[in-house]
């Protein structure tokens, strides 16, 4: 009996650690996702039209989209493995040519111009493909060759680090993004939609024949020194806040080049432990009028890797643990509060608590449903075309149209003149938040 | 050493120019075409204007800053019969002035009257009959249009394919009419029959051993030999048929190297100019001698 007893419980020990180990082993992703583009034919039927196809070594991977939608109540995401006919995504065996081993999945119709996340895996593990037809992601999806990594590289030596055929980070980015060779015109600020239209990019411009303030990565390579206001990191270039190639840390269960290609920031915190800084989370609504961004969440701890002090409560940002979080969340109580030496205008706040009107300016959701101010809710990422009264240009001496001194920039704010304010601020007699009503 | 025929020998820097303090420097020159009189047109698509200059690089005057004929990012160029086309690539027009820079009108654009959506880049134009070619990063094709502005066929289509066009950012015209177009996101050359039906000549291509890396702007000598920038190894390339002759420039803004070439334009005799987008200057190769021949 003790014998029976023993090999009992040695077999039930056996299988619980069998069901503990055996979910997490079984999480896997392909080891990469191939995806070609081919534009369909020029009929008036196809016209706007490709097909994308997705090639993988191995079977068995399950396949999800993600869906964006928006109604009057805001934007709605969610991630289905049905087609847009309804049909469950399954991976088919690719037949003869030279991928006989390969597997594949194939979209018939995809809209031009329109931005595409589908993701491949097990068991809660995924990789993601992110795919803008007409064209192949130059960034962040395999190719068939090696032609689009040499138009950026060169493969055995380069006078640039990084074996870059270019010296300057910002000449190689607008060689294909002044609306050359993609549909992202960065010096414009435009973006095409499905249809040809050309809309406003959710950044703004850049070009000094539009912008009359921008992050200014012009500068770069120059001995200008330009101080990110609110912080202590000098010069600017595209790669600060872009990574051509960018992959989440290869261990996590959700493997993804980021939004826009933004950065995953790392820091070393004294002691040897390293810190993450939060994603941005944050994805495309694209109409054939529109380009809109969902934000969900990551700005301002983005923001806050060189604007430090203006994200001043972050208490989660190593380089700044003594700060106080007064400015940094999520409830609506206290108004203004002191943080550290100054009162400080909130941000990361929901706003939804308080104000009880749909504004026009950007939020974060956070997935909790709120409405959360950020950075991005009163600037661009890029630059602006507003004009404050004033021309502000680097690139020019700092005087305005009537030859007097400049004495201020448009810093980069959404709306002209005291627009950003008054989209919350409705009323400054009755309905100032904090204030008492008379 | 192998024999070289004169006509074929490789050309050396000569001189630059652009670089001149603001207003007049120029800012992201993108396209070059030389008028009736020698002069050169370049339009520079971040100033928004098209600046002349003679062709020893003096600054002479600028045009399609204002007014009605204002442009905002002015990219491809051509010159006929005493008209400069102009290719407003966000405008999605393209407009006519006179050399000396008067607004004559908007010869075509996207999307009004019988016209297709088209976004406009390189423009070449046929000197027999006045036939404008237009390259069209939206359509990913190049529309061909009389001298009224009437569109009269397109060459390629989308895609990857023989024929098929990804980005064109270039297109330049021989002898025969025969339609050169670079092909800039698949890396290469192809060359289309006249009436733009056949493809007669590919040079380069995705996953060839000597493929180009973005090929942009062209030109066609009266040798028959093509001269291309190609923008990212910033290196200008001389063909004779799909065979290449020789490479100018290299990474570097030394004199002689190139930085991000856009386009290239002959002159009368025989001087190719270089527009360099990255720099905001014009090279010019040639023979001291007046060896290369146009």
């Amino acid at each position: 009996m003790k014998r029976f007893t023993l090999v009992f419980a040695v077999l039930l020990l056996l299988a619980g650690l069998t069901a503990w180990y055996l979910p997490a082993s079984a999480q896997k992703v392909p080891r990469r996702v191939e995806v070609v583009v081919n534009m369909l034919s020029d009929s008036p039927e196809d016209r706007g039209f490709s097909r994308i196809t997705f090639y993988m070594e191995e079977e068995g991977y399950n396949i999800e989209r993600q869906v964006v939608t928006k109604s009057s109540g805001g934007f709605y995401w969610y991630w289905t493995n049905l087609d847009e006919n309804g049909r469950l995504m399954r991976l088919t065996r690719e037949s003869g040519g030279s991928y006989g081993g390969y597997y594949k999945y194939i979209i018939e119709r995809a809209q031009n111009y329109q931005d595409y996340i589908y993701r491949f895996g097990k068991n809660g593990a995924w990789l993601e493909a992110r795919v803008y037809p007409p064209n192949e992601n130059a960034h962040a999806n395999y190719q068939k060759n090696t032609d689009t990594c040499k138009n950026c590289h060169s493969t055995h030596y380069a006078q640039t680090s990084q074996l870059l055929n270019s010296s300057l980070v910002f000449e190689l980015c607008m060689t294909c993004h002044d609306g050359s060779n993609s549909k992202y015109n960065i010096l414009a600020g435009s973006v095409i939609v499905p249809g040809g239209a050309a809309v406003p990019a959710p950044a703004g411009p850049y070009s000094s024949a539009v912008a009359t303030s921008y992050h200014n990565v012009f500068r770069e390579g120059t001995d200008t020194v330009l101080l990110a206001p609110g912080g202590e990191k000098t010069g600017l270039k595209c790669t600060d806040c872009h990574s051509a190639h960018v992959l989440q840390d290869q261990t996590k269960p959700v493997r993804s080049s980021s939004f826009r290609l933004l950065k995953y920031f790392r820091q070393m915190i004294p002691g040897g432990s390293v810190y993450d800084q939060p994603p941005v989370i944050a994805y495309s609504f694209i109409t054939a009028s529109s380009y809109e961004t969902v934000y969900i969440s990551g700005i301002n701890e983005f923001c806050s890797e060189c604007h430090e002090r203006y994200n001043y409560g972050q208490n989660l940002n190593p380089k700044l643990p003594h700060y106080p979080t007064h400015t940094l969340r999520t409830g609506s109580s206290g108004g203004i509060q002191k943080s550290g030496d100054y009162y400080r205008h909130p941000t990361g706040i929901n706003i939804a608590e308080w104000l009880k009107v749909p504004i026009s300016l950007p939020l974060e959701d956070r997935g909790t449903g709120g409405k959360f101010m950020t950075c991005k809710t009163c600037h661009y990422a890029h630059g602006t075309a507003i004009m404050q009264g004033y021309h502000y240009d680097f690139e020019r001496d700092k005087y305005d149209q009537t030859g007097a001194p400049l004495t201020r920039s448009t810093m980069l704010k959404r709306c002209e003149g005291m627009g950003i304010c008054l989209e919350c601020h409705l009323d400054i007699w009755y309905n100032t938040p904090g204030a008492p009503i008379q | 050493m192998p024999f070289v025929p004169k006509r074929y020998a490789a050309p050396v820097f000569l001189f630059s120019f652009g670089e001149m303090p603001w207003p007049d420097e120029l800012k992201r020159p993108m396209a070059l075409v030389f008028d009736g009189l020698g002069s050169l047109h370049v339009s520079d698509f971040e100033a928004g204007a098209v600046r002349v200059f003679s062709k020893e690089g003096e600054y002479l005057y600028s045009y399609g800053e204002h007014g009605a004929g204002n442009l905002q990012t002015p990219y491809g160029l051509a010159y006929y019969s005493g008209r400069v086309y102009v290719a407003d690539n966000i405008a999605r027009r393209v407009l006519t002035f006179s050399r000396k820079g008067e607004f004559l009108g908007v010869f075509l654009a996207s999307g009004e009257g019988e016209a297709d959506v088209f976004i406009p880049t390189a423009l070449a134009v046929n000197l027999d009959n006045g036939h404008l070619y237009i390259a069209d990063v939206y359509g990913h094709r190049v529309l061909v249009a009389d001298q009224q502005g009437k569109v009269l066929f397109s060459v390629g289509s989308g895609g990857g394919g023989t024929g098929e066009l990804s980005y064109p950012n270039g297109v330049a015209l021989d002898k025969k009419s025969n339609i050169y177009v670079a092909d800039s996101s698949n890396a290469r050359i192809q060359v289309f029959s006249p009436d733009g039906d056949r493809v007669e000549r590919i040079i380069g291509g995705k996953g060839k051993s000597d493929s180009l890396s973005v090929p942009r702007g062209l030109a066609v000598d009266n040798n028959g030999l093509l001269w291309l920038a190609d923008v990212l190894t910033h290196t200008v390339s001389v063909f004779n048929g799909a065979n290449r002759l020789y490479e100018l420039g290299g990474l570097g803004t030394d004199e002689g190297l190139l930085y991000f070439p856009n386009s290239v334009a002959l002159a009368g005799d025989g001087s190719l100019y270089v527009a360099e987008r990255g720099l905001g200057r014009i090279s010019v190769f040639g023979n001291r001698g007046g060896v290369i021949k146009n």
